[in-house]
């Protein structure tokens, strides 16, 4: 598959594209990534971080009409998040360049995946949302991380009406409210 | 326009200039409205979060699928080990009279930690449990959580339930972790004592404070040195 096509399965979270593009890149990222003093274990995981923050911008169509390749805006990534790593190890002092991550399809922004610690709030609600009914999670899912309105929604889902999907909406969270006040 | 279907637009970031003028003026004046913004806004935090996990364990399947050529440097988990040791020692220093059951669990709940051994990369289930408990060590629970369950279709290992209940009360998902503990686990002389320490705790924490001193009295009564000093104390406080 080429380049395009393996965004395009990322984005419909194609499991194929997925491992494909995994399998693809994993030992060039490995033997880039040991000449920073990292673990393998964590190389590995930084990795996997850096491949699930590409899936979330195909998903937010940040890389559609990318101008380098898949495998340099990832290694971008990647190369980011073993600083990150590294500067939080204070292992590294960086004065690296910033025009170094300077490729004309990237933004700080894409770089990080945003996994901060949840509150204790958060966590409850996490509890709750991932022990939800398959079809809630499904569009709460498609309506809060993938960002798609109700007629998205509509189309992907294969409804023909847009009020149904409001309401299916409105109904799974109100059995999430409901769910939090009964935990 | 209602508000619901402002902070629909607000979510999916399609809120156009004039909206959001609106949207900003009812966040500073109207409480409830700020509040329910913040509800939405954590649930993108949390499906995101959640997709991630999801992602995360197919990644760390295909990671096992790929095994041939690997050996896992087992540094991580000497490192591992040694912090773990460091903050569980750190836990005597505590010292707490209120009578409060959820802060005494939250001063003396810490997952127990990982003694199964992982060993040599070898056939699937070896590879499974190696990654089930990395994610554990890593306090990755949820991760653990999804593995640990993934292991328990093929195996009846009772330490790995008891692990599993470990990572449920983590995530504060306390009566499926005391419905794990109650059942007839047969943990064999390791963990036994510790499945009535965690047990009593799950107790506490779901305030049944009568079971709790039981679990605490069961610890007692047997000549285990695990989480005595704590077990006394703990018990004291309850009565």
């Amino acid at each position: 598959m080429v380049d395009e096509q393996l965004i395009k399965g990322l984005k419909n979270g194609d499991s194929k594209a997925l491992e494909i593009i995994y399998t693809r890149y994993r030992k060039d990222f490995i033997s880039f990534a040991s000449r920073y003093s990292i673990s393998e274990d964590s190389i590995v995981d930084i990795y996997q971080n850096a491949i699930i923050a590409l899936r979330d911008n195909a998903i937010k169509g940040k890389i559609e009409n990318l101008k380098s390749e898949l495998k340099t805006y990832l290694f971008s990534i990647g190369k980011y998040m073993i600083f990150e790593h590294s500067r939080k190890q204070q292992k590294v002092h960086l004065v690296e360049d910033v025009s170094y991550f300077d490729i004309k399809d990237i933004n700080l922004s894409d770089l990080t995946l945003e996994t901060s610690e949840l509150t204790e709030e958060q966590k409850l609600l996490h509890n709750v949302f991932k022990n939800m009914g398959g079809k809630c999670k499904e569009i709460l899912t498609l309506f809060y991380y993938r960002g798609l309105d109700l007629e998205e929604i509509m189309i992907k889902l294969n409804y023909n009406n847009k009020d149904v999907v409001k309401s299916q909406k409105s109904r799974c969270l109100k059995s999430l409210r409901s769910m939090m006040l009964n935990q | 326009m209602n508000n619901d279907e402002l902070i629909a637009l607000y979510i999916s970031g399609k809120l156009t200039e004039e909206q959001q003028i609106e949207f900003d003026r009812l966040v500073k004046n109207d409480e409830d409205f700020a509040n329910e913004v913040k509800f939405h806004e954590d649930l993108k935090v949390v499906a995101t979060k959640e997709a991630h996990d999801t992602v995360k364990s197919e990644l760390i399947t295909i990671e096992e699928n790929l095994a041939n050529t690997k050996t896992f440097s087992k540094t991580w988990l000497v490192a591992a080990s040694i912090a773990l040791i460091a903050t569980l020692s750190g836990y005597w220093m505590f010292k707490n009279n209120d009578v409060n059951h959820q802060d005494l669990y939250s001063e003396y709940f810490q997952p127990y930690r990982n003694v199964v051994q992982p060993i040599v990369r070898g056939d699937n289930s070896k590879d499974l449990k190696y990654s089930a408990f990395k994610a554990y060590e890593a306090k990755e629970y949820t991760v653990a959580l999804n593995l640990f369950d993934s292991l328990l279709q093929t195996t009846h290992d009772a330490s790995i339930s008891f692990y599993k209940a470990n990572a449920l009360m983590q995530l504060n998902e306390h009566d499926k972790a005391i419905s794990i503990l109650e059942s007839h686990l047969d943990l064999g002389n390791n963990l036994a004592d510790k499945k009535n320490w965690y047990l009593a705790l799950a107790y506490l924490n779901t305030n049944r404070p009568e079971q709790a001193k039981e679990q605490l009295r069961k610890l007692l009564a047997t000549t285990s040195q695990f989480k005595r000093k704590e077990a006394q104390k703990l018990l004291k406080k309850i009565e």
